[in-house]
């Protein structure tokens, strides 16, 4: 008890040391201290699964965990997944099948009584397709039970084309997805929960199921099918019994290339003493899930809230760059550089540094500063090439979107992420929001 | 317990169900680099689930999805599809928007995912090609995304506005 009362002490004197600096940053390493808190999850910048093997591919700028999922009730009849890649872009845990057949799992079945199956989509047109089963998840030391998990079929067959969708690679090993599966931990309970709706669920009204998303199958021809809430692919966090209106990723500063970093993923926003929003964090409400971000005399945000028109901008921990439209006329990189493609990435002649300002629907605004390197020379420099950690990897969004703030932002920034539906803090407004 | 977001919903069911009640099946569209056959007729077919909205050197077809992702065609005064634009929780069906584009489409995919080095993460597509743009942006169910044909642009207008 002594111990616990003197960790929070000290906490509280570096939070207060740590205020009336930077107005773009808040508190980062005060609250990484465990103490006996019970509401954390470690999280490392470390290349992933596939970067020590050989001819290995590192994964720059992704934050892994491990989630251990046990059949239902069972405290026996358990595996765990290490390097999920942590993703506050994306909703639902997904692992490959290989991973969890010895448990067993019980299926998930959609509004017609059959097994559902689930689609997603990446904006790379990559896919996952495979069947929804039900698991107790455990992340750290908080449990929620019977969540309906994506379980990644290794089956290439069978997939129908409304998913793939002109797709040829489904992410389906960790070669091609570069992680052992997904910890989608972002601002929605449901991978269908969008404004406080799902159109999966049969009651949202919809004439016919959306698609590419839930589908049942007989034999190899599967159709696009509706799914209740409680059966689509879940925010484990949101099933927790306490600590589960949200998360804050908490990732230490880094300003230049690094081999590994160390976090804690923290579950809830203002439930322990651990989690508590600063009184000097901005709170940015959301239209369509996004906000806007003014850069270089531009706006980037939602223009039209019924359509969801406009260069929207967003905060995804599963973004390996910063990535945002070329307002300043920075050198792109070539496809022909001395490691290959790098098309898309940023190659200024110097460093560049930035200043944008995040603002949210509720009027808040505050700043976001960063950095781009020159991505060749990053690559190319045999001090940085293997380095996880790369604040400074930037690219560019199409003319006419907006700013997409990957992982590189969370690098010494906490970034909290209040989940849709449930219940917030006293003060704070109704979810889904992000504040730093 | 999440309260549901009643005008959302009905503007979604709207679509639909002025679409059925026409007669017709959810909107057969023109697909990139199709003519409409002609413009106003178009407009008279798809009225009930089409909005369209008039610029200057275009008109945009705004068609809706079943599961609410918003699919613009953009029309020259020609009657060309050159571009085709969306956004919603879900990717719009990619053949049906490209149409004979599709395979060029497929293929691009196909070489971007062999690219090296291979560059892990939830990167944007930009795909440029000769004749075709394919773009993409978001995270998964939040897309959106534009293709467009280059030569077929009107004077004058910018891609910018192609969102």
């Amino acid at each position: 008890m002594r111990s616990f009362l003197l960790a929070i002490l000290a906490s509280g004197l570096f939070f207060f040391a740590g205020c009336g600096g930077s107005s773009t940053k808040s508190t980062t390493s005060a609250s990484n201290s465990p103490g006996s808190a019970n509401n954390l999850l470690a999280i490392t910048v470390s290349g992933g699964p596939t970067a020590n093997l050989a001819n290995g591919v590192l994964y720059e700028n992704g934050a892994f965990a491990s989630a251990t999922i046990c059949a239902p009730g069972s405290t026996s009849n358990c595996t765990t997944i290490d390097n999920l890649l942590v993703d506050t872009g994306s909703t639902g845990l997904r692992v490959f099948d290989t991973a969890v057949a010895s448990l067993d799992l019980p299926a998930a079945n959609a509004s017609n009584g059959s097994q559902a199956y689930d689609c997603v989509a990446f904006v790379s047109g990559a896919y996952l397709w495979g069947p929804v089963e039900k698991g107790d998840v455990s992340l750290g030391s908080e449990t929620a039970s019977s969540v309906p998990i994506h379980v990644i079929s290794s089956a290439n067959t069978g997939i129908p084309s409304s998913c793939s969708n002109g797709a040829t690679e489904n992410d389906n090993t960790a070669a091609l997805l570069g992680a052992n599966g997904l910890l989608g931990v972002g601002i929605e309970p449901t991978d269908c929960f969008y404004a406080g709706i799902s159109v999966c669920d049969p009651s949202a009204g919809l004439s016919s199921a959306p698609y590419p998303a839930y589908y049942t199958c007989s034999g190899n021809s599967c159709s696009p099918a509706f799914v209740a809430t409680a059966s689509q692919v879940t925010n484990p966090v949101a099933l927790f019994a306490k600590d589960n209106n949200g998360v804050i990723v908490e990732l230490p500063a880094a300003s230049s290339p690094a081999a590994t970093l160390s976090g804690n993923l923290v579950f809830g926003i203002g439930t322990e003493s651990n989690n508590q929003l600063p009184s000097d964090a901005a709170v940015f409400t959301l239209t369509c899930d996004d906000f806007t971000t003014d850069f270089d005399g531009q706006t980037y945000g939602i223009t039209n809230s019924t359509t969801c028109a406009g260069p929207a901008s967003f905060i995804d921990s599963g973004s390996n760059a910063l990535y945002f439209p070329n307002a300043t006329n920075m050198t792109e990189c070539s496809s022909n550089t001395l490691v290959g493609d790098l098309s898309g990435l940023y190659c200024p002649g110097s460093t560049q540094n930035f200043t944008a300002t995040n603002k949210g629907a509720n009027g808040t605004a505050k700043a976001a500063s960063f950095s781009v390197a020159n991505a060749e020379s990053l690559f190319t420099n045999a001090a940085t090439a293997a380095d996880a950690v790369q604040p400074t990897l930037a690219g560019t969004n199409p003319t006419g979107y907006g700013f997409d703030w990957g992982l590189p932002f969370f690098y010494g920034v906490n970034i909290y992420n209040a989940i849709d539906g449930q219940s917030m803090p006293s003060g704070a407004p109704g979810a889904p929001w992000w504040a730093y | 317990m999440l309260a549901p977001r009643n005008a959302r919903v009905r503007w979604l069911q709207a679509g639909v169900a002025g679409a059925l009640l026409l007669g017709f099946a959810l909107p057969a569209r023109a697909s990139l680099g199709s003519n409409v056959s002609s413009v106003e007729s178009d407009r008279a077919h798809l009225n009930a689930s089409v909005q369209v909205l008039r610029h200057d050197a275009y008109e945009v077809h705004e068609i809706r999805e079943p599961g609410g992702t918003v699919v613009d065609e953009y029309v020259s005064p020609a009657g060309a599809v050159f571009a085709v634009s969306w956004r919603g929780q879900f990717p719009p069906p990619m053949q049906q928007i490209l149409g004979t584009y599709f395979e060029q489409y497929s293929a691009a995919l196909q070489s971007h995912a062999n690219q090296a080095p291979k560059m892990f993460g939830h990167r944007p597509l930009n795909i440029q090609e000769q004749g075709l743009v394919v773009q993409t942006g978001g995270h998964m169910r939040a897309h959106m995304g534009r293709a467009y044909l280059p030569d077929l642009v009107p004077q004058g207008v910018t891609v910018d506005e192609i969102r």
